[in-house]
């Protein structure tokens, strides 16, 4: 079974919404269940600080086992933050995707859409774990 | 590849596709995230009547001259997904070779980690679950999400190349980035010359059978032959082949 933690937020093309202290700012990464289905994450093209990116377009692309994959953005927002610690070591994607595998720190500048993403229980329904 | 996106694409719903084709000339093809620039001289390719494309799905580069291409189009919700397609395939391959009269392949055990699309030439170094005969490549596969759709596609080597690819690798490349293709081909395997349309029968029919459903010969769609000409432009832009 796949590991999705209460408190997030999902989308169907199995990316979380991982709330900060700071109002407004997300953690976003791949679930553990994309994480599963991709196998070793190999490489990531991430975009930069300061990018704006409107929700569903395609933020960065990953790469594993053989299968590449675009990212999405779950939200409407500004890039603060790239975890750079992935340039070096992809594979904490697989081993931490909710912790030191996140991607960007993004700041929601349009909450529309919000209400769309999945709970944990509307994402455990979507992959069929429930 | 602009081809092979353009089905992906205008995939309707419910539906899948598998495409057969060979190539007019020796090419080599970039996977989607590989560095290409620092390794190959782009000047090379032309002089030795080759030609050179990156493709949308990830993996390494290889070099198609005499060979089988298959792409297959395929919901993404397909059961076990992209894993168990992969499986699937390269199990359909080993099936297609037997009914060709060569036994002896399996599908490759894991060894450590998967390689970087920075690792050396795809048919160097089998990556798990790849069809391999006494630990030599035949078949690669890599894939791509477009969406809710799976692109996957992949070469069965038929006969030695013509080309090498160190002969289209930057002057005073260092020795351990020097690319070289190590696989075994189906006519060293069968002891003789294949017949094109003979594999690729074999190979339509056990992926077929391996993924079940009704399927039916056809051409392109004008939708998909229109995407195909959209597509091509970026497939052929230097920007694109040598972005990394």
């Amino acid at each position: 079974m796949s590991d999705i933690p209460s408190g997030l937020r999902y989308t169907e093309e199995h990316e979380y919404l991982k709330p900060t202290d700071e109002d407004s700012v997300f953690l976003v990464g791949v679930t553990d269940y994309a994480q599963g289905e991709l196998g070793d994450v190999v490489f990531l093209e991430l975009p930069a600080a300061g990018d704006s990116f409107a929700k569903g377009d395609v933020f960065g692309t990953i790469e594993a086992v053989k299968a590449v994959s675009d990212l999405y953005a779950p939200v409407t927002g500004e890039v603060v933050e790239v975890n750079t610690a992935l340039d070096d070591d992809p594979s904490l994607v697989n081993s931490d995707p909710y912790g030191e595998g996140w991607m960007l720190r993004i700041r929601v500048s349009d909450d529309a859409g919000m209400e769309d993403l999945l709970d944990s229980e509307g994402y455990t329904k979507l992959i069929g774990e429930d | 590849m602009a081809v092979d996106e353009a089905l992906a694409r205008c995939r309707a719903e419910g539906v899948g596709v598998l495409r057969i084709y060979r190539w007019a000339r020796p090419s080599v093809s970039f996977g989607r995230n590989q560095s290409a620039r620092r390794i190959y001289d782009p000047d090379a390719f032309g002089p030795l009547g080759a030609d050179v494309v990156r493709r949308p799905t990830g993996g390494r580069e290889v070099l198609h001259d005499r060979e089988l291409t298959y792409s297959l189009v395929l919901p993404l919700r397909t059961p076990g997904g992209l894993r168990e397609v992969y499986r699937l395939v390269n199990a359909a391959l080993v099936e297609a070779l037997a009914s060709l009269g060569i036994g002896g392949a399996t599908l490759a055990v894991p060894q450590g980690r998967t390689p970087s699309p920075d690792a050396g030439a795809c048919f160097r170094q089998p990556a798990a679950g790849e069809v391999v005969v006494a630990g030599r490549k035949v078949a690669g596969s890599a894939q791509v999400r477009m969406g809710d759709t799976l692109l996957q596609h992949g070469s069965l080597l038929l006969a030695p190349s013509t080309l090498s690819l160190a002969a289209l690798v930057r002057d005073a490349l260092p020795a351990e980035l020097a690319p070289e293709q190590e696989g075994i081909t189906v006519e060293e395997l069968s002891g003789g010359p294949v017949s094109f349309p003979r594999v690729a029968a074999a190979v339509a029919a056990a992926l077929a059978g391996s993924l079940g459903g009704r399927w039916a010969r056809d051409g392109l769609t004008s939708e998909e032959s229109d995407r195909g000409r959209e597509l091509e432009e970026r497939y052929r832009s230097p920007e694109w082949i040598w972005r990394r």
